[in-house]
């Protein structure tokens, strides 16, 4: 055996540890990219802007509205929260927002991860006043498609009121 | 934000900031969550809790605090959630501090989401064993003031 061999793991490994921090995968850019994912699921949505809506899921992510109806692909997902808008079934007129917070994100590997966050759905109320109408929670799967992170699968959970109890 | 030092050193800055803010939001989410244990390993074993119900020192009088305030771990909550934000976060080496906004909301009479409590975390944080803890928090209910926050609970346990 050549007295190199034993070397050759060992100087792998030394290479390995010495990629500078620079060359390494960047988790802070994909921290920042999945947070601008997240936050445009709600500027899309508040937007009215459906079709933006659905390019953010993956070509086989799905959808699971707390209704409890589910859309497979980012089409079928833009043409259910259309028409969901339209029939506005809060029975209350604009400008209504998504408020996000408590945001946690969690990558299984380079190209997947989850994360979970919760939001508002701030409504004008009787004297225009912002108030929370609705108050949500996220689970998301999360993938790397094409170079960017999309929706792999996202469920929406209604905390309040509860789902039956949606105007 | 600093933006000297090695490339290797301004990604150890932002790495501890966001072990510091994940802290934050774990907090937020034991708590509701009712995982006690989770929740106070986020402690330091002798760290402290300051707030309107009192001072607890560990981890096993924190646990303590939340079983008496909040009944048995791991019961399902669906009615009551923090809203943490607003978070600042200075690091100095092996020790941080901190300050973020905490928003408590309530199922409503009419089963919508009420905003009940407003206030204030003040966070001394520490590095132990490559990990972030907390040293010592102070939570100051500020909206309503104290007086009125426990008036209102004692009112809502009868």
């Amino acid at each position: 055996m050549s007295p190199w061999a034993g070397l050759v793991p060992a100087g792998a490994l030394l290479l390995a540890l010495a990629v500078p921090a620079a060359a390494q995968r960047d988790e802070t850019v994909d921290r920042a990219e999945i947070h601008a994912l997240l936050m445009a699921y709600g500027s899309t949505l508040d937007a009215h802007d459906f079709d933006g809506f659905g390019a953010l899921f993956a070509r086989d992510g799905v959808y699971a509205a707390g209704t409890g109806a589910q859309a497979h692909g980012g089409a079928e997902a833009a043409a259910m929260m259309r028409r969901i808008f339209e029939a506005s079934p809060l029975g209350i007129a604009g400008p209504k927002y998504h408020v996000f917070f408590n945001e946690l994100v969690d990558f299984d590997g380079p190209d997947r991860a989850h994360a979970s966050a919760m939001s508002f759905y701030m409504v004008p109320g009787e004297d225009g006043r912002p108030v929370i109408a609705m108050m949500a929670r996220y689970t998301d799967e999360l993938v790397r498609e094409d170079g960017r992170w999309r929706f792999a699968r996202r469920r929406v959970t209604g905390l309040m009121p509860a789902p039956s109890q949606s105007r | 934000m600093e933006t000297t030092g090695s490339v290797e050193e301004r990604l150890q800055r932002i790495e501890d900031q966001l072990a510091i803010h994940r802290l934050l939001d774990d907090y937020a989410a034991f708590l509701d969550a009712r995982d006690y244990e989770r929740y106070a390993m986020l402690f330091a074993p002798n760290g402290e809790w300051i707030g309107g119900v009192g001072h607890h020192k560990g981890r096993a009088a924190i646990r303590a605090m939340l079983v008496d305030l909040l009944g048995p771990p791991g019961s399902e909550n669906r009615t009551e959630f923090h809203l943490l934000s607003n978070a600042r976060v200075d690091v100095e080496g092996d020790r941080a501090t901190a300050t973020s906004r905490y928003l408590f909301v309530r199922r409503g009479s009419d089963g919508g989401p009420q905003p009940a409590l407003a206030g204030l975390y003040t966070d001394m944080l520490v590095r132990a064993d490559g990990r972030w803890l907390i040293a010592r928090r102070i939570a100051d209910d500020i909206l309503p003031p104290p007086e009125e926050w426990a008036t209102q609970c004692t009112a809502d346990r009868q």
